[in-house]
């Protein structure tokens, strides 16, 4: 354990100094890790919640072939019993394969309605939009409804207890990988507020027609809503901070620079004064917009490169922000294993001179057949050559 | 904009979940009753 603690610690310093460009001695190798991984253990995910205490190995089991020096922080993001407790109305489900989790959003806000999330955004949600979307905890008596908040509250617990924290434990103790940047729970600063009408109150289709028929709701609603924004207390550098936005890949330049980047540069400018970073996960494609990101300090964020070429996002911000990419999960399904790492020897050879780069695939791996020989050669392939 | 059109409000929900004597939960975890709010259009 005392071994594997150094190495984490080993793994840790050699990241400060790839994102500082301080001369690492390796290109650190990021495991974009989520559920998928359960896969290499050979059963589903589904299966591997029903039993606690398969979990944290199940889902490590990749480590035992494939090397890494950091993981991203795996929330279940399931909650089987709350959802059981709430009718199984959660958008949050396991699909069909058994392991891949799927989002299906049902947007509850309508688009005549901003002045009344302008007006009280806290009471709009839970008067508004909670009453819309749970229509049964409003008329069946509040000693029913108060139980299913207690399960709700309860399994998010469980889930963590059970599942989060141990497989934390394993991965740190027994493969002495070190955690990039903390969960969404743990988060210290507060998302965009258009990341929510997005994600929880309109959805794409509403949120992108409203930008273009009523940008200047949009606009007021988004303000009012940042008034109740909170910054938490950074107590420690590292794990560095994440962000997985979904609606700047479709802003253009002049709506992203309205209605996103005062609140998300605010955010990063309060990570780079307490010394940590900004790992963005950086959704879909944002070469638009990656000019605004010299307006924080240099070597302040991380951008995992996603339906963009890691080579185009280099050659954008890579002399300012550490990039990260290397493979891509579609191209690993089908390509040969010769393919794959000649596309990750290119990149390495382009973007790791000098630091500023991490080694890791396009996207988390969320399904099984994301996890595969080629993933796991390309990954040994990317440490062993990644060497300064 | 209290919605009490059924007598009770959200905000009265989560009082009386984290009020309830028969819920054994310590006071910082009945105190996350109080911050479901987005969350519940997320999950």
């Amino acid at each position: 354990m005392e071994n594997k603690e150094r190495i984490r610690q080993e793994r840790i310093d050699n990241i400060f100094k790839a994102v500082n460009r301080d001369n690492p001695k390796t290109v650190p190798i990021f495991a974009n890790t989520v559920q998928g991984m359960i896969a290499y253990a050979g059963i589903t995910y589904k299966k591997a919640l029903e039993n606690p205490e398969i979990y944290p190995t199940a889902m490590s089991r990749i480590f035992d072939d494939m090397y890494a020096d950091c993981y991203q922080p795996n929330e279940t993001g399931i909650y089987p019993m709350a959802d059981k407790a709430m009718n199984n109305s959660f958008q949050l489900k396991i699909g069909p394969d058994g392991t891949s989790v799927e989002h299906v959003a049902r947007p509850v806000m309508y688009e005549d309605e901003y002045d009344a999330l302008e007006a009280d955004p806290s009471g709009f949600v839970k008067n508004v939009l909670i009453p819309r979307m749970y229509s049964f905890l409003f008329t069946e008596g509040i000693d029913k409804a108060k139980k299913r908040i207690e399960a709700i509250v309860e399994d998010t617990l469980r889930m963590y207890e059970l599942f989060d924290a141990p497989l934390d434990e394993r991965l740190q103790n027994e493969y002495g990988l070190a955690k990039l940047f903390l969960s969404g729970g743990e988060c210290p600063i507060p998302a965009p507020p258009i990341d929510t009408i997005f994600d929880c109150y309109r959805g794409f289709k509403g949120t992108q027609i409203d930008l273009r028929r009523q940008f200047d709701k949009v606009n007021a609603a988004i303000a009012a809503m940042w008034e109740s924004a909170e910054y938490m207390p950074i107590e420690n550098t590292f794990p560095f901070v994440g962000s997985a936005p979904h609606i700047p890949a479709y802003l253009s330049p002049k709506q992203f620079e309205k209605i996103y980047w005062p609140y998300y540069k605010k955010g990063i400018d309060y990570l780079d004064e307490n010394g940590t970073k900004f790992v963005i996960l950086a959704e879909h494609k944002w070469l638009h917009i990656l000019d605004f990101f010299r307006d924080v300090t240099r070597n302040s964020c991380v951008f995992i490169a996603d339906d963009d070429d890691v080579l185009d996002v280099h050659a954008k911000i890579g002399d300012y922000h550490t990039v990260a990419g290397g493979a891509k999960l579609s191209k690993l399904r089908f390509e040969t294993n010769e393919q794959t790492i000649d596309y990750a020897k290119k990149v390495i050879d382009t973007c790791a001179p000098g630091g500023g780069f991490i080694f890791t695939t396009d996207k988390p791996w969320n399904s099984p057949t994301d996890i595969n020989q080629n993933l796991v050669d390309v990954y040994n392939f990317a440490h062993e050559y990644g060497r300064y | 904009m209290e919605n009490t059109k059924h007598g009770y409000s959200f905000d009265d929900i989560l009082k009386a979940a984290h009020d309830d004597p028969e819920w054994k939960q310590p006071e910082e975890v009945k105190k996350m009753a109080f911050f479901l709010g987005d969350m519940m259009l997320w999950f």
